[in-house]
């Protein structure tokens, strides 16, 4: 509440047990009355709107004398003694800290993350080593270097639908051109993702990054590949798929966790986050 | 200002009835139009709940014809209308009402009688709404309750398509309706500027009066257009006029654009003060602050932001281009990331805690569950391609009815327990309330859960009944057993209250052991609601009261 509240002011100057609060009145439902009256004119009569013009009317001239020239009040007085709120006691003592680790307490900050650049670059390694697998799949069974080229193009080119097998293992500069950017974007985010999550994951990164991670992305592309890229899903072979993942995992995993790790600021107190207790112990030694 | 003293000196004896009635209707405390708010949307909600169960008995099966197909079209149109104007907007007004002076430390609203008068009008305003029923026949030979869907799409709303009174009711009743909610959602929003007691800076606030005042804000923004709308569309019935006339040059889409920028904003409207109050209730009972309270104050007010750019998701099967499917598509799912550090955060707070599951916490618990799933299948209707199959389906209605009712109603039931000691004195039973928890958290999944699959299947909604070979039949009649489990829930709740609020424990000043100041004064509270201004020092001043030797300052 305002200290400037003639409410405040009277229960302050003195007059201890009322409280000056705004006084009961019946102009505002008589005006509401008469605003919805008017309202109902098109839906009733002329003659509906006219009588509520005139409640309207009566509601806003019995408002206007209520706070002009001066507010109408009325003077409440303070409930008695028992019926007052009771005193809100102490409780010194009480309070339990939960530290961190107690009761297997779970507190994960890491104090060091792995540089964001490591992901970039076990993004780049890892995706060079999946294409490496895409391309031996290629050669291997389909005997087109091509081929595997021409599946991934396929997401982001909705003729490829139409082709023909003998097709898909020509060589096509555009499809290159979009395997290229596709595959290398979705590699290097990949790769930011590994060096953001894996030190936040629990123990054992290494099974983390190069079959957890790789298991669950290919479940995700399994259950989603019918509708992205429909002439993958329909030529895709599994067993390489799932090792080129395994592979990307692995290296993009193994160049993430050799990098030096980094502190984070998340055990710093906000002050000196913003560098303000360094500013103020500097000046201090100045002085 | 000066002010004249009128306190009677010797009142002439009044019968105690009438002393009753009078005491309610001119009274300007924030407290009783607050609780006036809350019981009248109770009771709209309890006939609002009736059409519903009137429609799912239609629909229960295939080819029933309990009705005629007029009378399911009003019964849509009045129970959107009902639920939406006159239930959920009164519950956010009614909390903002009773809690925000209270929690902010404050005698009152900052304008009594303008609070006064924004609570009649869309008193009288349902009252005019439900009176299309009875009313016009008599006059005009014109009658019938509006049946025209809560969103009275143009140019179904024109005279020459309806040409019965209906869809001016519904317009009068929104037109008249927005005049009150605008002066009560200015209010408290001036409010919560000016009248904080000493000490509560912004950041202090409690989250409830943080995310009522985004609502209300959002009130004074999105209300406008649609009253606006409203007097457009009566001038095209009336008038002459063409605005969304497509023959005459006008726009029926432009329509849709007036009534969804208010439109999806009222759903914010709707479910912020839902937020607020499990962001109240989650950390007294997980006895633990709340967590990330910063992050909880920024996702509100990036809430209330983005809301108003996302209306269009509600229109993607118009055939609007591509460039504004995709942008609306991108904001409606940009909105999921405040929603989801929300979620986040209530769980934060729970976890380490110590839970007492009590009435107010199992609704919170409850709230938390299924307003994710509403989330996630907002999420898949905000993909456009996935809209276009699913639009205007039961799919659709179960997902709002997962936000409106898994989310928005759950938390006002936990509020309803959180607070209901502090409004009478008494607190609500906690047996009959597990009986009406239970029954109606099973009513409602199986209602709405189930209701899923034939919108999947593709039953569109608002139809009045459907050929027997859709395969519908027992998804639907699953969806109106429910309705019984939640007719019977509802019927708890009301019967609690009634026999609690004569019979209940005595709750004292502050049964819950919590920390804002609303229980910092007697339960009820008196008129003046404090005898001194409160003075605060952190988000939670009774903690602070509570032990001294661990105040929250030294966090903050």
């Amino acid at each position: 509440m305002s200290q400037d509240d003639p409410a405040d002011r009277e229960t302050q100057a003195g007059a201890e047990e009322v409280i000056r609060l705004p006084a009961p009145t019946a102009w505002p439902i008589i005006l509401a009355f008469g605003v919805v009256l008017m309202a109902a004119t098109v839906v009733t009569n002329i003659v509906v709107g006219c009588f509520g013009f005139v409640i309207l009317l009566a509601g806003a001239v019995g408002w206007w004398h209520d706070v002009f020239p001066v507010d109408q009040h009325e003077d409440v007085a303070l409930a008695p003694e028992g019926k007052r709120v009771r005193e809100i006691q102490p409780r010194p003592g009480q309070v339990d800290h939960l530290k961190v680790g107690e009761a297997q307490h779970r507190v994960r900050l890491p104090e060091s993350i792995h540089p964001y650049s490591a992901g970039v670059r076990g993004g780049i390694a890892g995706g060079v080593v999946m294409a490496i697998f895409a391309v031996l799949h290629g050669v291997l069974d389909e005997d087109s270097f091509w081929f595997p080229v021409n599946l991934l193009a396929a997401v982001v080119m909705p003729g490829m639908a139409d082709a023909s097998l003998e097709q898909l293992k020509q060589f096509n500069g555009l499809a290159l051109t979009v395997c290229l950017v596709v595959h290398g974007l979705v590699s290097v985010l990949l790769g930011l993702l590994y060096g953001v999550i894996l030190p936040m994951l629990p123990s054992r990164h290494f099974l983390w990054g190069a079959v957890v991670l790789p298991l669950m992305w290919t479940g995700i592309v399994g259950a989603t590949l019918g509708v992205v890229n429909p002439v993958l899903s329909e030529y895709v072979d599994w067993p390489w798929f799932i090792a080129a993942q395994v592979a990307f995992g692995l290296v993009t995993g193994l160049v993430v966790l050799r990098s030096e790790p980094i502190a984070t600021l998340q055990t710093w107190p906000l002050a000196e986050r913003v560098a303000l207790e360094g500013r103020r112990a500097e000046s201090e030694d100045r002085s | 200002m000066a002010s004249s003293d009128i306190t009677p000196d010797a009142s002439p004896p009044r019968s105690p009835f009438m002393d009753w009635a009078r005491g309610w209707m001119t009274t300007v405390d924030h407290k009783r139009l607050g609780v006036m708010y809350i019981s009248s949307a109770l009771l709209f909600f309890v006939v609002g709940g009736l059409e519903a169960s009137a429609m799912r008995a239609q629909l229960s099966w295939s080819q029933l014809d309990l009705m005629e197909p007029g009378t399911f079209n009003t019964l849509f149109t009045m129970h959107g209308t009902t639920m939406v104007f006159l239930v959920g907007m009164p519950m956010l007004f009614g909390f903002a009402n009773y809690l925000i002076p209270l929690m902010i430390g404050s005698r009152d609203l900052a304008f009594p009688r303008l609070n006064a008068v924004g609570f009649w009008i869309f008193f009288f305003s349902g009252c005019l709404l439900y009176y299309s029923s009875v009313g016009g026949e008599a006059l005009y030979g014109l009658a019938g309750m509006p049946d025209v869907g809560w969103f009275a799409y143009a140019p179904l709303t024109a005279i020459n398509y309806s040409p019965g009174n209906g869809p001016d009711y519904w317009l009068l009743f929104v037109l008249v309706g927005g005049i009150g909610s605008l002066a009560t959602a200015l209010n408290v929003v001036v409010t919560v500027a000016t009248m904080r007691c000493e000490g509560m800076t912004p950041l202090r606030m409690p989250l409830l009066v943080w995310m009522i005042s985004v609502a209300c804000g959002l009130v004074l923004i999105a209300m406008p257009p649609l009253s606006a709308a409203s007097i457009m569309m009566l001038f095209d019935r009336h008038f002459g006029s063409h605005f969304f006339d497509t023959q005459g040059g006008g726009s029926a889409v432009f329509w849709q654009h007036l009534f969804w920028f208010f439109g999806h904003p009222e759903v914010y409207i709707l479910v912020l003060p839902g937020f607020a109050i499990v962001s109240e209730i989650i950390p007294v009972f997980s006895r633990k602050a709340i967590f990330g309270y910063p992050m909880m104050v920024a996702a509100s007010v990036c809430i209330g932001v983005v809301a108003m750019g996302v209306w269009v998701h509600h229109m993607f099967t118009v055939g609007l281009t591509a460039g504004m499917n995709s942008f609306f598509a991108a904001s409606t799912m940009i909105i999921a990331v405040p929603t989801g550090i929300k979620i986040f955060n209530w769980i934060g707070t729970m976890y380490g805690g110590r839970l007492h599951l009590k009435m107010p916490m199992l609704c919170c618990v409850a709230f938390l569950f299924q307003f994710l799933c509403a989330g996630l299948t907002g999420i898949m209707l905000a993909i456009a391609p996935f809209d276009f199959q699913l639009s205007d389906s039961y799919f659709v209605v179960a997902h709002f009815h997962f936000v409106l009712i898994g989310g928005l109603l759950f938390a006002i039931f936990g509020g309803l327990y959180y607070w209901f000691p502090k409004a009478t004195g008494r607190m609500l039973g906690e047996k009959l309330g597990r009986w009406h928890f239970w029954l109606f958290l099973i009513g409602f999944n199986v209602t709405f859960g189930f209701m899923h699959i034939p919108g999947a299947m593709g039953m569109p909604r608002r139809i009045y009944t459907y050929q027997a070979d859709r395969g519908w039949e027992i998804w639907n009649v699953i969806s109106s057993a429910g309705v019984v489990l939640q007719a019977a829930g509802v019927c708890c709740l009301l019967v609690n209250i009634i026999r609690s609020a004569r019979k209940g424990a005595v709750a004292g000043d502050d049964p819950w052991d919590a920390w804002t100041l609303e229980w910092a004064t007697t339960s009820p509270p008196p008129e003046y609601n404090f005898e001194k201004p409160p003075k605060v020092h952190s988000r939670r001043p009774l903690w602070d009261l509570k032990h001294p030797d661990d105040t929250d300052g030294a966090y903050e």
